[in-house]
């Protein structure tokens, strides 16, 4: 042991002339050749180029998903839905389904089960590689070291494992839908799911892809509660964490706990489908309604890997746009903690028709809690707005889409917890409009509007700003008109998963058609302003928006290889906007005079 | 893996700071060492506890068969799972040196179990009271489902012998409807024993040997002609001549032993055993299931089937 | 000290690996990487205990359901295969607890015995599985589900305790082969040094996954060749 004792002045020095070069550079520099690039990019575990690898795939998915839900919304445009109406006259919509499924017209039968196909590949892809690795995968994993002033996630080879697992799966999924699709619904249920003798292996594989996507997301999880716990830097305890860490330390605590319970349902599932060992068989003594406590227990969990990392996001900008310390830091923080709890006792509300009568009863009243913590942190934020000076950024307009769009989706989620009113609402179209209020409205949102947050820190270019606000407003308005609608037919009876109904329901239906594509637009208009940004927007500097966080103050947009020129160190919390002023770096774009800040860095 | 730009003194590079006291006790908790003294012990202590559970189960059931008396089964269970967690119990603190280790792991362990135990509990709140449904919503109800059961479990490798080659045939299984997995396998075995009596017959192969039957269909034949003779019902000739000739296979069926367990833990359960649950439901599923099974059943099960559970159950 | 390779460590080249072993650079050092390790490697063991709960479940559910079927299905396994089995993965969870001291006090020779020892229980474990077990179950037609051909069923639901007992004791087998896999890249390793005082979080994170299995097992012990 004696020859270690060599100290560390060597070890310093080792540093200073073994110092390569380029470790200044901005990570998004290129290698010299396009190959070496690629298979830079291949093997890196930089979690910088993690995350954007991640974003980009996930954008991918996204816009495979948004394909599946403008089919489903223009097959619902009218009431019938069969080829040839009762007229004899061939209407267009069974000809689109057609065309695109099943290369030309098609019977009755194949028409539904085409639509099955389509709304079912529609949540398969935005629920297990959408908006599951949404902002957990792409932002948080961007982000994260960058804000606790690490280096790295603590395991980045696992890290990269985790965008592989995550590519296998997909094309898993994507396999099963090109090979026909399958028409269990997301949600995989049993009987059905177990016995439909229609495309067997399909449905293995699509089985088989959320089996796989569920160790990407452990992984993902797992690496953040480490990091987490790890590698803050000095000074920089607990409650100096930025609520981003929070809102994801809560998401990654459900990911480890919830995502392996699904992974032994679906291996039970692909068991009883394979072998039929009768666990989900009553002909066996098995139980179907087994089959959703297990689902659920982990799907419902996740519903909240959904919404945390979304309010995460809010958090954020809610106080950089307010310029403002947030109101009861604590008790946001706190109630992070305390939705990633209370989301595993809740999961029967899901299954308020089709399990016993005591146990929904029980289920019925936990769900109540779930309000709690979630109210605490709207309050929280809305405390945070009062008599702040806004700075209405589109990222700010998007924090507030979502404080209104999510108190639409979690007040209506109330409704459907109360047991007697869920058994009216069970399996319409008010449950399709209260969780895409939250999954879209507001997680899909805050991840909108955190992507054009961080977009300058990730791609060191700022996007248009104009044309950001206008896309906000068309996603907003496209959205609500999209999904109000359906709020009130599904109030009125219109069940989900149905391709055709009554007449009653066809101006809702037109309506939210309608509201679908002006989201459409919306979604392009941002798309446009993206890649307008990537190839000619103007540079950003390292603190465009005058924040207080590690990721803003400490290191270039973008940042460098290393993060950080030397390990930061923190002295103040992360929105103490009041004592310190944030180094100025874009007097244009910053509204507010500031001398350069106390530095800590530079 | 060496980089650039250390060279602040805020950095916390500090191999000064450990590098030194690597050595065998270095480093607070993470880095314990649980003498082998220990770790024998907890093997010891372990190999007790196992030999523990096993004793106290074979000593429950000997203590009820020779006292004849009925021991709720909650006590097996309760000790033997008492025993299982005990030893996880030191396993965790000792082998995984969680006694030693950082809180926080200790911490993720009790999140885990809280997450089963909800898990648990709540399945089993729901299960487990299923039968709690007003009458007036009840309906006909078959239990077991009406759907066929027909799977394609495999394929295998058959001669054709018209055009000489081999051709792979898809096995497939099918289940009547209204026949249970189980009462398929009875009625399969059956089949069985009767196709290989009957060529043995006819081939003259007098006397039967034991051999001819595995164990397996040797008891379900005593299982048979014990429900035959409580019924007064004929056996068949290639039975008679079987029996007969093996009067060990009829010795089995006289005592009535049931199933080709290492231990017959039958007396006990048959005794102990809840009954069969159903739903208290109008025209539920006995009729249905009783009709066709209950009678072998009954051959060596004696009581406890078909009753109605209590609720709560 | 001088003709030392920049770019290395501080110690000799000829220094065995673990004693040259440095922490990936976005560690402060080796005990607070060995920290990050352990706190990952038990947040994994919390996805296996809980992949595991779902069987657990499964047999909590249907037991209180069926319990004479579970009761029946018990009887037929022979619990004395199941006790030495049982010993024979508390024995090698001992030996990996002892692999870690050995990593520890750097006795390189007792770490290599330790290794291969527990990889041979895991091994005597499998043979043991499928030769007394699996084998002539899956002869009597004592199989899960729609396979199941074993005449001598006193209830109706014994093909669910058999997909039960297939299940869980083929899951658990899985993790010992990938336990055993672990084991063998452990051997490899240990046999260039790279285990020792300072450096020794694979040792460590084999071992508490090996103790995981170890546990399921000593669960699955009592609830499936015990209780009757």
């Amino acid at each position: 042991m004696a020859s270690i004792t060599t100290g560390s002045k060597a070890h310093h020095d080792d540093h200073g002339h073994g110092s390569h070069h380029g470790h200044d550079d901005s990570y998004l520099t290129p290698k010299s050749s396009l190959w070496a690039t690629i298979v830079d990019w291949a093997t890196t575990v930089d979690h910088k180029k993690i995350g954007v690898m991640y974003l980009f795939t996930i954008l991918f998915m996204f816009f495979i998903g948004g394909v599946a839900a403008i089919l489903v919304r223009l097959e619902l445009f009218e009431p019938t839905r069969t080829i040839v109406d009762a007229a004899g006259a061939t209407s267009i919509k069974g000809h689109l389904l057609g065309s695109v499924f099943q290369g030309g017209s098609v019977a009755l039968d194949q028409a539904n089960n085409t639509y099955n196909r389509v709304f079912t590949l529609h949540g398969l892809v935005m629920v297990f590689l959408v908006i599951v690795p949404s902002v957990p995968a792409s932002l948080g994993n961007f982000l994260i070291p960058l804000m606790l002033g690490a280096k790295d996630v603590a395991f980045p080879r696992l890290n990269l494992l985790s965008w592989y697992i995550y590519v296998l799966g997909s094309l898993f999924a994507i396999a099963s839908a090109l090979a026909g699709g399958v028409d269990t619904g997301w949600t995989f249920y049993t009987p059905y799911s177990t016995s439909t003798e229609e495309g067997h292996w399909r449905v293995l594989f699509m089985i088989g892809a959320a089996f796989i996507l569920g160790f990407s997301s452990i992984l993902t999880g797992l690496n953040f509660v480490v990091t987490v716990h790890k590698l803050r830097a000095p000074g920089m305890g607990w409650f100096d964490m930025p609520l981003f860490i929070w809102g994801m330390y809560g998401t990654a605590i459900i990911q480890v706990l919830a995502t392996p319970v699904i992974g032994i349902t679906l291996l039970l599932l692909i068991f009883e489908r394979v072998f039929h060992i009768g666990i989900f068989d009553p002909r066996m003594g098995g139980d179907p309604v087994l089959f959703q406590h297990f689902f659920w227990f982990y799907s419902h969990p996740v519903v909240y890997v959904m919404i945390l990392p979304g309010m995460a996001c809010i958090s954020e900008m809610i106080a950089v746009f307010c310029r403002k310390k947030v109101f009861g830091y604590r008790a946001v923080a706190f109630s992070s903690l305390a939705i990633a709890g209370i989301s595993f006792i809740v999961w029967g509300h899901h299954m308020f028709t089709s399990q016993g009568e005591l146990s929904a009863v029980i289920f019925s009243a936990l769900t109540f809690l779930v309000a709690l913590p979630s109210a605490v942190k709207v309050f929280n934020w809305i405390g945070t707005l009062y008599g702040a000076s806004i700075d209405l950024k589109t990222p700010m307009l998007y924090a507030l889409g979502f404080l209104f769009l999510f108190s639409i989706g979690g007040l209506t989620g109330l409704f459907l917890g109360a047991l007697s009113t869920d058994l009216h609402l069970h399996d319409t179209y008010f449950v399709v409009a209260h969780f895409h209020y939250v999954m879209m409205g507001s997680t899909l949102i805050a991840f909108v509007g955190a992507l054009h947050m961080y977009w300058p820190k990730m791609f060191g270019k700022m996007y248009n700003e104009f044309w950001g606000k206008t896309g906000f407003w068309l996603v907003f308005l496209g959205f609500n008109l999209t999904f109000f609608p359906q709020f009130i037919m599904g109030a009125h009876g219109m069940p989900r998963r149905y391709a055709s109904y009554v007449d009653e329901f066809t101006i809702y239906h037109q309506l939210s058609t309608v509201g679908s594509l002006v989201l459409l637009v919306g979604f392009l208009v941002h798309l446009g302003n993206f890649i307008h940004s990537l190839l000619a927007g103007p540079k950003a500097p390292p603190n465009p928006w005058g924040a207080l966080t590690l990721d803003w103050t400490d290191t270039a947009s973008p940042p460098i290889t290393h993060n950080f020129h030397h390990e930061p160190v923190v002295t103040h919390g992360p929105y103490d906007f009041d004592d310190v002023v944030p180094p100025q770096t874009n007097p244009v774009d910053f509204p507010i005079s500031a001398a350069p800040g106390k530095g800590k860095a530079h | 893996m060496a980089h650039a730009a250390s060279t602040t003194a805020t950095t916390a590079h500090d191999h000064a700071a450990h590098g030194s006291s690597h050595g065998a006790h270095g480093g607070g908790h993470g880095h314990h060492i649980v003498p082998r003294r220990v770790l024998l012990l907890v093997l010891g202590i372990l190999m007790f506890f196992t030999l523990a559970t096993v004793g106290a189960a074979l000593a429950e059931q000997w203590i009820a068969a020779t006292f004849n008396i009925v021991i709720p089964q909650w006590v097996n269970v309760a000790v033997a799972l008492s025993i299982a967690v005990v030893k996880s119990i030191v396993v965790a603190a000792f082998f995984m040196q969680l006694k030693y280790d950082n809180p926080v792991n200790s911490l993720v362990v009790v999140f885990t179990l809280f997450c089963f135990a909800f898990f648990l509990g709540f399945t089993m709140i729901d299960l487990g009271n299923r039968g709690i449904i007003y009458d007036y919503k009840g309906q006909h109800i078959t239990r077991g489902g009406t759907g066929n059961l027909t799977r394609t479990i495999g394929t295998r490798e058959v001669f054709n012998k018209e055009t000489n080659e081999k051709v792979n045939e898809k096995i497939v299984l099918t289940i009547p409807e209204g026949t249970s997995v189980v009462a398929f396998a009875r009625q399969q075995a059956d089949l069985k024993i009767d196709t290989i009596l009957s060529e043995a017959m006819t081939a003259g192969k007098r006397p039967l040997a034991r051999e001819l039957l595995t164990k397996t269909l040797q008891q379900r034949l005593a299982n048979v002609v014990a429900e035959r003779k409580v019924n007064d019902k004929p056996l068949s000739a290639g039975v008679e001549a079987y029996l007969h000739d093996n009067p060990a296979v009829l010795a089995m069926a006289h005592s009535g032993h049931h199933g080709g367990g290492s231990h017959a833990s039958n007396k006990n359960s048959a005794q102990t055993a809840r009954p069969v649950r159903t739903l208290k439901l109008p025209g539920a599923i006995d009729e249905h299931a009783g009709a066709e099974h209950g009678s072998e059943k009954g051959a060596g099960h004696g009581a406890g089937e078909s009753k109605p559970a209590a609720a709560g159950h | 000290m001088a003709t030392l390779p920049a770019d290395k460590d501080l110690l000799a080249a000829s220094a065995p690996p673990h004693e040259r072993y440095r922490a990936a650079e976005h560690f402060r050092d080796r005990d607070h990487e060995f920290d990050a390790v352990k706190l990952g490697v038990w947040l994994f063991l919390a996805t296996e205990v809980l992949l595991f709960s779902g069987l657990f479940v499964f047999y909590g559910i249907m037991r209180m359901l069926y319990p004479e079927a579970f009761i029946h299905g018990s009887s037929l396994l022979d619990w004395r295969i199941g006790l030495l089995n049982t010993i024979v993965l508390l024995y090698s969870s001992y030996t990996v607890a002892d692999s870690v001291r050995c990593a520890q006090t750097n006795d390189q020779a007792g770490l290599r015995r330790n290794i291969l020892i527990t990889f041979f229980c895991g091994l005597a474990f499998l043979i043991i599985k499928f030769g007394f077990e699996y084998g002539p179950k899956y002869a009597d037609g004592k199989l899960p589900g729609a396979f199941y051909s074993y005449p001598n069923a006193v209830s109706e639901y014994e093909p669910l305790w058999w997909g039960l007992y297939w299940g869980a004791t083929g899951i658990h087998a899985s993790h010992v082969i990938i336990g055993m896999g672990l084991f063998i890249w452990l051997y490899i390793r240990s046999l260039k040094g790279h285990f020792g005082p300072k450096h020794y979080n694979a040792v460590e994170g084999v071992g508490l996954y090996w103790h995981i299995v170890d546990i399921v097992w000593i669960f699955l012990f009592p609830l499936l060749y015990l209780i009757h």
